[in-house]
């Protein structure tokens, strides 16, 4: 039964929409997600790319068509509603605009949609966040982060954001594990996009407790109405199907359009127009001045490895034993310390063993020496201290880098031109990064000598880079994977090869702020004719220091080389930054094999942007 | 208040009646503990789809875990199936007598913001009383904290 009947008729609303040109109107296309096209006769076309989304055949790409049909099935001749599928039902937000911008009195929504009041009845509206879980160790690709909202309800203020629900976009990959297709596949734009609401807690656990990332909330100053209005519109989204590409529309740029959405005034998505990187948006909404209040989770990993090393060096192995045996807590060289100190070391060891467990998956035999630990931790006092908050990601710096650089190799001079997409690689200014973790895509450099032309000196295709430092008592494994175009001046005079690199081993923190590491590597280089492919192995030592932002990496590699004698290399990098944005970088290099030794050096200065 | 607890109070109770009680055998703490996703692929690409879990869910509901059904056990349009789910934090933050597990429990199940501190030590005070052993259910958990609120002057009032 239609709980509303329109007194208008058909004619007079349609010339009146036509008249406004409320098909032009930014709301309609924010409603509609609509962007340029070239594949679209109109122009433009909605990212939308479920049928079920639009009221008019053509709907996808005829933004006026759309917006009759809308009318008509709103508001001139709405069905009788029997079920949460009707328009009305559905249409929540489309319907508040149309009345608003037509002059119609507004209305409520239907009491029949039942699902949407329940739903509605169950999602706060009370407070807004962007939340950031940072990447985590040992995961270069969780570089780009993700973000995600959460909404809660009124007693936030008073209780936990436990009790809060999160609205989340992703990619819906169904049951399928992850793999290098899964990634393919989610970069290509393989998978629908879907918006989902579950409870934040769960959030909580995968992101803090599972994948062990550091989690970042955003309170966000938006009001009930506002957050009431985009609730109305992303009703209208479930289960509705975009398509899903991870370097743009992604999760964080379909959250900047509900914000802008939320709030007219705001022009969040539209400064994100070819790559959407979740920690850009971060910066973006900071940027906004839209952020009342920040606040740091530590995850599980980050927790003990801090508490950690706030146990002096010759009571540590305290914590290995007990995460062991909880009754060896009852040895007498351990009660005879000060109760702070074993409260704290208790702590640790059952936060280890609780990470451990959840590692190596559960077990009876686990979750009794759990319970033991929790046991135990229950007979002391544990204060509520948290550990030190990080420097935030906001604060890190942009994420595309130019660089101009000059130096010498072989006795011959040049200048280096480059340029990199994204991200962050080891030596770059780490504040608000995750120190020892590198993610490298598109990473040009073109180099002239002084006698010559200018040339492609390499193109890095991606590289990715986890030295962990947390091998102190985390079993982590160190990684380097990389292919592109490089040149090496001992082969084939000098030429363009297809590169694959991979090295694994482990790191360990030798002292603060240095981790040392060794890493065997394996490399295949292909030049133009199959019958010139090399294949090379090599073990690399290194150190890298970080201090205030400055970072060194040392490293000695000593390489079998495929068909020639043995090469042994040592370099250093140096990395000082200026600014937030600007920093000199200086390498120096010395190759030597078969007696014969190369030296070169290069100076480089280095903006982000 | 009185009115949450004796709510929780009836819920714990009447679980009993149906056909298969939610929180048997194999339904208990050990088993309710959280577990994390390893492997080289996991950590390299994870990224890129930006979301790993419950994807296709535009939920109003918590799922199941197949100890507790969904719908079973509510109180004021939330599930307690929600307990379930944090049982691993709850134990925790019992142990420590704080944390936001316990504080998310707290308001739940109605205890004011001026008692929570002393619901926490009430509760850290008897963790073995509450987790005895690695096969306690989140409903014995549950019907052992409304004993211990019973029996402590300040909590008492929110127990019927």
């Amino acid at each position: 039964m239609p709980s509303v009947v329109v007194a208008s008729n058909e004619s007079s609303l349609i010339d009146k929409a036509l008249g406004l040109e409320l098909h032009q109107s930014r709301t309609w296309h924010q409603l509609l997600h609509v962007e340029s096209s070239t594949r679209s006769p109109t122009g433009i076309e909605s990212q939308v790319d479920d049928v079920r989304y639009f009221l008019a055949e053509n709907g996808k790409t005829d933004v006026q068509a759309e917006l009759l049909a809308s009318i008509d099935a709103l508001l001139v001749n709405p069905d009788a509603i029997v079920n949460d599928d009707h328009p009305r039902c559905r249409f929540v937000a489309r319907e508040v605009w149309l009345r608003s911008e037509l002059g119609l009195p507004a209305s409520e929504v239907p009491s029949e949609c039942a699902l949407y009041h329940q739903w509605r009845g169950v999602i706060g509206s009370h407070s807004m966040s962007l939340v950031f879980p940072a990447s985590y160790l040992n995961s270069p690709s969780s570089m780009f982060g993700h973000t995600l909202l959460r909404l809660d309800p009124e007693n936030i203020e008073e209780g936990s954001p436990w009790l809060s629900w999160s609205l989340n976009f992703a990619a819906d990959t169904g049951s399928e594990n992850f793999s290098a297709g899964y990634a393919l596949k989610g970069i290509a734009g393989g998978y629908a996009g879907k918006f989902n609401t579950i409870p934040y807690f769960k959030k909580l656990q995968e992101y803090g407790a599972i994948e062990n990332r550091d989690i970042w909330e955003y309170k966000l100053d938006f009001n009930e109405q506002e957050l009431a209005r985009m609730l109305e519109h992303v009703w209208e989204l479930r289960d509705i199907n975009f398509d899903y590409y991870f370097f743009r529309q992604n999760c964080s740029y379909r959250l900047l359009e509900l914000m802008d959405y939320a709030r007219p005034s705001l022009n969040l998505a539209s400064q994100f127009r070819l790559t959407t990187i979740p920690a850009d948006t971060v910066k973006a909404v900071v940027r906004a001045d839209i952020v009342s209040d920040t606040h740091y989770r530590a995850s599980l990993g980050t927790g003990i490895q801090s508490r950690y090393q706030s146990i002096p060096r010759h009571l540590r192995t305290w914590v290995e034993q007990i995460s062991t045996d909880a009754e060896s807590a009852s040895k007498s060289e351990f009660t005879e310390l000060d109760v702070d100190m074993q409260a704290n070391i208790v702590r640790v060891a059952n936060d280890l063993i609780t990470y451990r467990s959840r590692l190596g998956g559960r077990s009876k035999a686990m979750a009794q020496r759990r319970l033991s630990l929790l046991k135990l931790m229950s007979q002391y006092s544990i204060d509520e201290s948290t550990i030190p908050i990080p420097e935030p990601p906001e604060i890190g710096h942009d994420t595309r880098t130019v660089t101009v650089g000059g130096g010498r190799s072989e006795k011959q001079d040049y200048t280096e031109l480059g340029f990199r997409w994204s991200y962050h690689d080891l030596l770059d200014r780490n504040n608000g990064y995750l120190k020892g973790a590198g993610i490298v895509l598109s990473d040009i450099k073109l180099r002239r000598y002084e006698e010559g032309e200018t040339q492609l000196q390499s193109f890095g295709l991606v590289e990715l880079q986890s030295i962990s430092d947390r091998a102190l008592i985390f079993n982590s494994l160190s990684w380097n994977f990389s292919a592109g175009l490089v040149r090496d001046a001992a082969r084939l005079n000098n030429r363009l090869s297809v590169k694959l690199t991979g090295s694994v081993g482990k790191s360990t923190e030798l002292v603060r702020n240095t981790i040392g590491y060794a890493l065997v590597e394996a490399s295949v280089a292909q030049y133009n004719r199959i019958e010139n492919n090399f294949v090379d192995g090599g073990l690399r030592l290194g150190v890298l220091n970080y201090f205030r932002g400055a970072a060194a990496q040392l490293e000695l590699k000593v390489e079998s080389r495929h068909d020639e004698s043995m090469r042994v290399s040592t370099w250093l990098n140096y990395n000082v930054p200026l600014a937030r944005n600007h920093a000199l970088r200086f390498s120096y290099s010395r190759n030597t094999q078969s007696a014969n030794t190369i030296q070169s050096g290069m100076a480089q200065y280095r903006f982000y942007y | 208040m009185k009115k949450t607890i004796a709510g929780v109070l009836l819920l714990g109770f009447s679980s009993t009646t149906f056909a298969v009680a939610p929180g048997g055998p194999g339904c208990g703490w050990g088993n309710m503990l959280l577990e994390g996703k390893s492997g080289l692929a996991m950590h390299m690409f994870a990224g890129t789809t930006n979301g790993t879990w419950g994807n296709a869910t535009f939920g109003m509901t918590f799922g199941t875990n197949g100890c507790s059904v969904d719908g079973a056990l509510t109180y004021g349009g939330n599930s307690l199936v929600w307990f379930d789910g944090v049982l691993d934090e709850y134990s925790t933050d019992v142990a420590m007598g704080h944390g936001e597990a316990l504080g998310a429990v707290a308001v739940m199940i109605g205890v004011e913001p001026a008692d929570r501190a002393h619901f926490g030590e009430v509760m850290h005070d008897n963790f073995e009383v509450l987790f005895p052993t690695t096969e306690t259910t989140a409903q014995e958990v549950l019907n052992t904290m409304i004993v211990v609120m019973a029996n402590d002057e300040t909590l008492k009032k929110y127990v019927g």
